[in-house]
């Protein structure tokens, strides 16, 4: 009863003409830019934050929201017609769906991964509205203990799926945590790290961080190595599933969505991992295995599934606990900050329009995706032949546009480039930007909740043993590490990246 | 061992910037505790990637390709000099020609086409659009 009452608000909220429209907006760009190779949707909601500023709260998270998902569906079309995936999610997609376009079956290739990305989007949005509830209500009984345990448990489990060395993403999570600490330290007011420079006091700017380490980077990477392109050119007709696809298509989207939506909530998880345990599962339960890889409907279709499920439950901790469980969550909860509201639970006590208006927005967000990704499939094949060549150069003009029209600040565009120099430099020697992101964004957090702790405890670092919440969580974070460290799992992990 | 040396500068760094932050005990954190704490973690990885990286082998280091860049860097630079001075039409344009010049199939009659297009769509949106406080041409 409850839920209905709260969801009945939702779309109460969502259905303004305004949201729907931002709705629709998010949902194009995410859609595009998931097609286009070369930009993800890190580096595009962090260019649009900028433009969210003169939004309402709940507008700019709808649109960003749809940037996110929507670039599930698109990636997956890139992977089907040209065989590089559009977003790195999509990577498994290109096994199966490529070999299915190459036999003219680019069709029901497209059409499983839409209808397959619409049933998880829907069942995803159903678990958020079920469970992040009942997490939000436990997590009130979390003090700065418990709070400090957790995060180290998010940040530990992010690094297990960063790929290389687990010494590098550690490593990665520390330069992360320290950077995030320059500027004025909250307690005592002083300056750390700021060199005398006014426009540091406030810390190191998000934005720039973000852009720099992503959005241009990517930009550098692909201009060194451009990815081969292969594009079926065959036009796309008949979208319709036969009887026989849809029979072997359907189990694999059911065990797809059940798979994306629980790794989906894990911290550190996500759209990546969700789609490879996808798919290793398809191969490892099919009578013929060896269709794997020449073709098989089933390939696609849980993959694609999965990875949009867990694009929405990986929401889950961002909005109940405050953690973002990976990078594009992080700028969600730097747009979430920005617009005023502080990410956690009590986000749906004290904002239930947002939260619920939020949810429901994307069951519109998924129905929008369908008709966007389906009949107008023309219009995104059309884009691709678009070259890199004349892409990057607005890739970047829009980035630095952003960023400065933010503090009108060149200090801001400097910083930018400093961090695309150093995301160049971790490039080359093997380290994965993703993880000092989230260590940038929780470095604050983790201090405060840490001193906090100390206080209580009066210097006692037992207390996080002593506490059973915060014992848990950090045994399940001892547990994650094990698992990587031991080597069944290492050949796993070689495989899966 | 690229890794291993940024590491271990970046440690260094903190340790050295921040030494005259308070570092205060354990119950009382001054702003300098958990900054040196990081600091000397970051050391301490530093050194085992560098002892793994004597150990084992890895793949060589890709070579740096300066063209590409140089040029990216380069043009958020002049983003940077240009904006206050020359307004958003100019900037654009040298930022666009100049990063376009890095990739390797670099046309210059496109490059100028898509430069020309880009400043008039980035005024166009941003400024009649968006209304920010950026001149057009000349300084603000």
């Amino acid at each position: 009863m409850d839920i209905l009452h709260n969801l009945s608000v939702g779309f109460g909220a969502a259905a303004s003409l305004q949201n729907l429209l931002f709705c629709l907006v998010g949902c194009l760009l995410g859609t595009l830019i998931g097609v286009l190779p070369g930009i993800g949707p890190v580096a595009t909601i962090a260019m649009l934050l900028p433009v969210t500023y003169g939004l309402s709260p709940l507008a700019a998270l709808i649109m960003l929201a749809g940037i996110y998902y929507g670039a599930q569906y698109g990636g997956s079309t890139t992977s089907i017609l040209v065989n590089i995936p559009g977003e790195v999610s999509s990577i498994v997609t290109c096994l199966d769906g490529h070999q299915m376009a190459r036999q003219g079956r680019a069709g029901p290739a497209l059409a499983v991964s839409a209808l397959g990305s619409f049933f998880a989007g829907c069942v995803g949005t159903l678990v958020i509205t079920g469970f992040a509830p009942i997490l939000a209500a436990f997590s009130q009984k979390f003090t700065s203990v418990e709070y400090f345990s957790l995060m180290v448990l998010g940040l530990l489990s992010a690094v297990v799926l960063a790929r290389g060395s687990l010494i590098k993403a550690i490593a990665m999570i520390f330069v992360g945590l320290l950077f995030g600490l320059a500027g004025t330290d909250v307690e005592t007011g002083t300056a750390r790290y700021t060199f005398g420079v006014p426009e540091f006091f406030d810390g190191i700017g998000f934005l720039p961080l973000v852009m720099g380490l992503f959005g241009i980077n990517e930009v550098m990477a692909n201009l060194e190595q451009p990815p081969a392109r292969q594009l079926v050119s065959s036009k796309i007709k008949n979208l319709w599933l036969t009887r026989q696809d849809f029979r072997e298509a359907w189990p694999a989207v059911l065990r797809g969505t059940g798979l994306g939506s629980i790794l989906g909530i894990l911290p550190g998880a996500g759209a990546l991992l969700a789609s490879f345990a996808s798919y290793t599962l398809e191969k490892k339960i099919a009578r013929d295995p060896s269709r794997f890889g020449r073709g098989a409907i089933e390939g696609v279709a849980g993959p694609e599934s999965a990875n949009n499920a867990a694009a929405q439950t990986s929401f889950i901790p961002l909005l109940t606990l405050g953690l973002p469980s990976n990078v594009v969550m992080a700028v969600m909860m730097g747009a979430m900050i920005i617009q005023g509201i502080a990410p956690g639970s009590a986000v749906i006590d004290k904002r239930p329009d947002l939260f619920w208006g939020m949810i429901a927005s994307m069951w519109f967000g998924n129905l929008m995706l369908l008709v966007i990704n389906l009949p107008l499939i023309g219009i995104w094949v059309r884009l691709l032949r678009v070259p890199y060549r004349l892409l990057f150069p607005c890739i970047l003009v829009f980035c630095l546009i952003g960023i400065y029209t933010v503090n009108n600040s060149t200090t801001d565009i400097l910083m930018t480039m400093f961090f695309a120099a150093f995301g160049y430099l971790l490039m080359k020697f093997g380290c994965e930007p993703a993880p000092l992101v989230l260590g940038f964004i929780l470095g604050p957090l983790m201090e405060e909740n840490f001193r906090r702790s100390m206080v209580l405890s009066r210097g006692d670092p037992l207390i996080f043993i002593f506490r059973p919440i915060s014992l848990t969580l950090l045994a399940m974070a001892a547990v994650i590490v094990l698992l990587v460290v031991l080597p069944q799992f290492q050949k796993t992990r070689e495989q899966a990246f | 061992m690229g890794a291993s040396v940024l590491l271990l500068v970046i440690g260094l760094a903190g340790l050295w910037f921040g030494r005259e932050y308070e570092v205060g005990i354990a119950s009382r954190m001054g702003p300098g505790y958990i900054p040196m704490v990081l600091s000397w973690g970051l050391i301490f990885f530093g050194v085992v990637v560098g002892l793994r990286a004597v150990k084992f082998r890895g793949p060589a280091i890709e070579p740096i390709v300066w063209r590409t860049n140089t040029l990216i860097l380069g043009a958020i630079i002049c983003f940077a000099l240009l904006i206050r001075s020359t307004g958003l039409a100019v900037t654009i344009f040298v930022v666009t020609a100049l990063s376009a010049f890095a990739s390797r199939e670099f046309k210059w009659k496109e490059t100028i086409a898509l430069a020309v297009f880009l400043a008039i769509l980035c005024v166009l949106v941003f400024i009649y659009a968006l209304h920010q406080s950026i001149p057009v041409i000349g300084s603000s």
